[in-house]
Order: C-alpha cells, then sequence, then structure tokens
C-alpha cells in the first residue's frame, strides 16, 4: 500500500489555480496537509481508516 | 523529508511493544517571507488489538534545513552502481523565482507590481498551444520551438548572493536542448536567492538518475567535483535542490524523446 503526503484546500482546487494563473501571486496555501487525503487527529474532520506502511509519496501542485 | 513529487520506498521491522503509534508529517518550509500551511498530518500505525493512545512524536523545526542535510546525505544506492565518469554534455541550469513586470492591477499581485514566475537559466518555459513538443518534432511543424536552450546561464552573477533587480525578469519562451543518444550527461542545478533562497523539487521524464552531489552556496566546478559520490550515490527521478546550494545528477541519454525537466 501506498502512503501518499498531500494537501487539502477547502476549496475547488481547480479555482485556487485559476486564481493564481489569473492575479500572478502565488496559490492560496492549502488548509490541511493529509496522509492518504486525512488531515488525522490534529485536525477535526477525519474518517477512521487503517493503515500499513509501504511506500511514501508527496504530492504537489503545479502551477 | 520527502520532496514534493519525490517516491521513498520504506521497510519497517515490528519489533516495538504492540500498541498505537502515530506517524506525522509537517512542512518543510525554507523560503523566507513565504507563508505556508502550519499544520501536523497524521495517521496511525497499530498492531492488531491494540488499543492504547499514540504519543505525538517530536519533528524537526519548519526550518530546519540540518536535519534535512543530515537525512539526504545518509541515502545511498544498496550497492556499488555505474556512474557515468567520462562526460560528453556537462551542464549548470540555474533555477528560482522569476518576475515579469506589469502595470499595477487585479492581474499583477505579485510582490512590488509584478507576476510570479519561475526560469532555468533565465528561460521561463511556455507550454504550445497548438501542438506537442512531440507532434511538432515528428510532423516538422515550424515555430513551436527552437533548440537553443542555453547550456550553462547566458549571463553569470552570484548566484545565491545578493542578486541585482536587473536578473528577476526572465525571457518567456520554449527553448530546447538536444543531446546526442548516447551521451553521458552531468547536470548541475543551481537554486538562486531572486525574491529568496528555497530548496525546489526538479523532477525529469523519462528517466531515473544519480544524484552524485549536493551542497550550499554556488557550485564551485573547480573543488566539488572531487567531493562526488561516485560509488554509490542515490537514485531518483526527482531531486529537491537544497535551499541557496546546488545539486549534481548524471544519467545517461538513452530514452529518446521531449523529455521535461521541470
Amino acid at each position: 500500500m501506498t502512503i501518499v503526503i498531500g494537501e487539502w484546500w477547502n476549496r475547488d482546487i481547480i479555482s485556487v489555480l485559476q486564481q493564481a494563473l489569473f492575479s500572478g501571486a502565488a496559490p492560496n496555501i492549502s488548509d490541511a496537509l493529509t496522509i492518504n487525503g486525512q488531515p488525522g487527529d490534529l485536525l477535526k474532520c477525519s474518517k477512521q481508516g487503517s493503515l500499513i506502511l509501504t511506500g511514501l509519496l508527496n504530492q504537489w501542485l503545479r502551477v | 523529508m520527502v520532496g514534493p513529487g519525490q517516491t521513498t520506498d520504506v521497510l519497517i521491522t515490528a519489533d516495538q511493544k504492540p500498541g498505537r503509534y502515530y506517524m506525522a508529517a509537517r512542512a518543510y518550509a525554507s523560503a523566507q517571507n513565504a507563508p505556508f500551511d502550519n499544520t501536523t498530518t497524521t495517521a496511525i500505525l497499530e498492531y492488531k488489538s491494540a488499543t492504547s493512545q499514540p504519543i505525538l512524536p517530536q519533528l524537526p523545526a519548519y526550518n530546519d534545513t540540518n536535519t534535512v542535510t543530515t537525512f539526504s546525505n545518509q541515502i545511498k544506492s544498496p550497492g556499488k552502481v555505474d556512474v557515468p565518469t567520462k562526460i560528453d554534455e556537462s551542464l549548470l541550469f540555474v533555477v528560482g523565482f522569476g518576475f515579469f513586470n506589469c502595470s499595477p492591477g487585479p492581474r499583477c499581485q505579485g510582490p512590488n507590481n509584478t507576476r510570479f514566475g519561475a526560469s532555468m537559466n533565465n528561460v521561463s518555459f511556455v507550454l504550445p498551444s497548438t501542438v506537442s513538443l512531440l507532434q511538432a518534432y515528428t510532423n516538422k511543424v515550424p515555430n513551436i520551438y527552437t533548440t537553443d536552450f542555453p547550456p550553462t546561464p547566458p549571463v553569470k552573477f552570484d548566484y545565491t548572493g545578493n542578486v541585482p533587480r536587473g536578473l528577476w525578469q526572465p525571457v518567456r519562451g520554449t527553448k530546447l536542448y538536444n543531446l546526442k543518444f548516447g551521451d553521458n550527461v552531468q547536470i548541475v542545478l543551481q537554486d538562486t536567492s531572486i525574491f529568496s533562497t528555497e530548496d525546489h523539487p526538479v523532477h525529469l521524464h523519462g528517466y531515473h538518475f544519480y544524484v552524485v552531489g549536493q551542497g550550499f552556496g554556488n557550485f564551485n566546478p573547480s573543488s566539488d567535483p572531487a567531493r562526488f559520490n561516485l560509488i554509490d550515490p542515490p537514485q531518483r527521478n526527482t531531486i529537491d535542490v537544497p535551499v541557496g546550494g546546488w545539486a549534481a545528477i548524471r544519467f545517461v541519454a538513452d530514452n529518446p524523446g521531449k523529455l521535461s525537466l521541470i
């Protein structure tokens, strides 16, 4: 199983990108980092699930 | 530390006291005055039937470059590998932020009336809108790209020092650099302090490469190559160029195509 370290925006990600391209400013920073799409116990909005560790992957927002 | 676009395979031996253990991650933020998401994400590694409350690990400071460096320097190939030594193409690509001047307004929200960009050797890449690079090459479509991407920076400057504002604006273009099939290639990727130094992830399509060296400050072609690891360097397809520093990669150009270094 793969572990994906990512970012979550409380907003349509395409609009984050479009806003950056339109304005010429840096994209808005994310609202939470995630492991397999979930922020985890320190933020009050994760689902329960199980985890087996085999690999790590870091996603990126490419502007 | 795992940089954007990087993959790292890890093996763990479940030999600790059966229980529930946090894994946690937060940002490595190396740029000055740049906002970043400072949350910590967690997940739990748990042994079967374990019910204990996991303990949050202590993580390095957001800008702890020393820990990042020590960690990265430990990563090597499992044994001796075949690193190209007779280099046919020795390239230096200066990478970092670039800023396009613009008139104040809603489309000019970068610092000091600019639009944010990035460049390699002062070229900010423009993706063709009509055909792909490979289509343009195969079908001989004119005026899509040029083959004059500079092998070294067109203007030499103190890359990690105080860079004059006149060098902050790159040129836009669709510039390619041709390699011969079978070339032994070395590329040194050099960060700049334009706007801020920052660690920059760079990915090469179509290849894995050996990371033969990394360092801080400006790459010194006289003294740095003597310290390259040509025995068991790590193999990657994405490198995180150290903040205010450089990384040297080597590969054999044996996979033909129009391959981006992004």
